[in-house]
């Protein structure tokens, strides 16, 4: 039996890309058999990677069937979250003129503006 | 009926699958269609891996990549903010075309979308989106390059094959990106092409899968365009060089370049564009920064200084020290040397800032290159004719 189809270096090189596969899943990827369980679960995974502002405002913006919302200087700035924003709440899509405008709980809100709602991480108000 | 599906009949459906999948997406009517593909692509590749695949353990191989993906969070940047939110918008939208809007442009827009276009197919299937299971969709893509592998590299060879595979690969198997999908598509257009090149005879059966392969190669990302057409102007040159015309084999490479070339089109059309195009690579800024030696000491550092590429660039100069096969080393350095002449342009002329784009890309942009080293050197060590 040649180097081919020799059995005992298969089983070799069998053992070897498992031991490559159970690496790669657990050390060099975060693996979970709890994500894989739920893994076909509607909307599920999100709570794992994204800011729970970003939750809520999925959240609100699904509840009330939002077509367009608008958000704050502050976080238009912050790429991370405005992307995160962009990504989780689409088909609805973000709008920068509208008046109606989500702020962070943390942020100032101006003189000018008034608040209409308040959640547990954003505030809506109208400027 | 079954029993007309032989097995390169049967690899060149599943390629059919993926493509016709993209071409249901242009118009937003064909929903049942796309579910029915997608049933299709399932049944095609589960018929051939019972059936006709020789190597049982890539069925085994396939299923435990399906597991790891679904046990994963999809977490990187390119994989979340590109790939699947493209394939998010395919799926809300029900077409490809909703690029024209040039809405989001941090996530690219104007980039090829075949693959997210699969993956919104398999969230039809499902019929809802969550933030696991879409990326599947990229994983599954792999099952008709790694079939080919197989079908050439038989036994032990495919294995030690796969391990190296693997090696360069690794994450990009599973995680959602698609830097994995244009390494194993490239190997495998590189070795038809090579085929098609060099043992002229019973090309024809192979056109297919050239085509095949090579049109989702180009749709996948940029560089499997630029991958492609280091590849097309590799075999142009033999033609050239040994006065062996194949003007088949060219109408070929034209065809295979088409599907892209009207992507473009299109987005030039409906001037989509991403945040980087804006202040877009230029020839001013290849000008000006192609005097600066330590770019040039930057780019080969992260480059052909990685590990992994460097393994590979061994073990395929050992092998082809030991094993002497000239024609085979000549394909191989030409495709490498204009890839990496590319990406060297590509470096120069970048509009961001050189080391944070050498750091975030070049590990990832090198892999083909790595994985086709390997694939060569395997071949060029155990030298038997494909078929």
């Amino acid at each position: 039996m040649n180097f081919i189809y020799n059995k005992k270096i298969k089983i070799i090189l069998i053992f070897i890309i498992f031991i490559q596969l159970i690496f790669l899943a657990n050390f060099r990827l975060n693996f979970k058999i709890e994500i894989f369980k739920k893994s076909f679960v509607k909307n599920y995974g999100a709570n794992y990677i994204l800011p729970k502002s970003v939750l809520e405002l999925k959240f609100i913006s699904e509840r009330n069937n939002y077509k367009k919302i608008n958000v704050s200087n502050e976080i238009k700035d912050n790429d991370f979250l405005l992307q995160r924003i962009t990504e989780f709440i689409y088909p609805t899509k973000l709008d920068f003129d509208l008046s109606e405008i989500f702020y962070l709980q943390s942020e100032k809100i101006p003189f000018s503006c008034g608040k209409l709602k308040e959640f547990e991480y954003l505030v809506l108000v109208k400027c | 009926m079954l029993k007309l599906i032989n097995k390169k009949n049967n690899i060149v459906l599943i390629l059919i699958t993926i493509i016709t999948n993209y071409i249901f997406f242009v118009i937003p009517f064909f929903e049942l269609i796309i579910k029915i593909n997608f049933i299709l692509f399932i049944f095609f590749s589960i018929f051939y891996l019972i059936i006709y695949e020789k190597n049982k353990f890539l069925i085994i191989f396939i299923i435990a990549l399906i597991f790891i993906n679904l046990g994963l969070l999809t977490e990187s940047w390119d994989a979340r903010s590109i790939w699947l939110f493209k394939s998010k918008q395919i799926f809300f939208e029900n077409t490809i075309l909703f690029s024209k809007n040039n809405y989001a442009q941090f996530s690219h827009p104007d980039y090829p979308n075949i693959a997210p276009a699969f993956s919104a197919a398999l969230a039809k299937l499902v019929g809802h989106w969550n933030e696991i299971f879409p990326k599947l969709g990229f994983s599954l893509m792999f099952i008709p390059g790694l079939i080919l592998l197989s079908k050439y590299f038989d036994g032990n060879k495919f294995l030690i094959l796969l391990s190296l595979t693997i090696f360069v690969i690794g994450k990009y198997f599973v995680n959602g990106e698609l830097d994995g999908l244009i390494s194993v598509y490239f190997v495998v257009s590189a070795l038809i092409i090579h085929k098609m090149n060099f043992n002229q005879n019973n090309i024809r059966s192979d056109e297919f899968l050239y085509l095949g392969f090579a049109v989702i190669l180009t749709l996948l990302k940029l560089e499997g365009l630029v991958l492609l057409l280091c590849l097309i102007i590799t075999s142009v040159f033999y033609m050239l060089v040994n006065k062996k015309t194949n003007y088949r084999l060219m109408i070929l490479f034209f065809i295979s370049l088409l599907p892209i070339i009207m992507w473009n089109l299109y987005c030039f059309y409906y001037d989509i564009n991403n945040a980087n195009t804006n202040y877009a690579y230029s020839l001013e800024g290849l000008l000006s920064s192609i005097y600066i030696f330590k770019n040039f000491t930057l780019i080969t550092e992260y480059l052909i200084f990685n590990e992994k590429f460097l393994l590979s660039l061994i073990f395929f100069v050992f092998s082809v020290s030991y094993y002497r096969e000239k024609k085979l080393f000549n394909f191989v350095f030409l495709v490498i040397l204009l890839y990496i002449g590319a990406l060297f342009i590509v470096y120069l002329s970048t509009p961001l800032e050189i080391e944070w784009h050498l750091n975030s890309s070049a590990n990832r942009v090198i892999k083909p290159i790595s994985l086709l080293l390997f694939t060569f050197g395997i071949y060029n060590i155990f030298n038997k004719n494909i078929n």
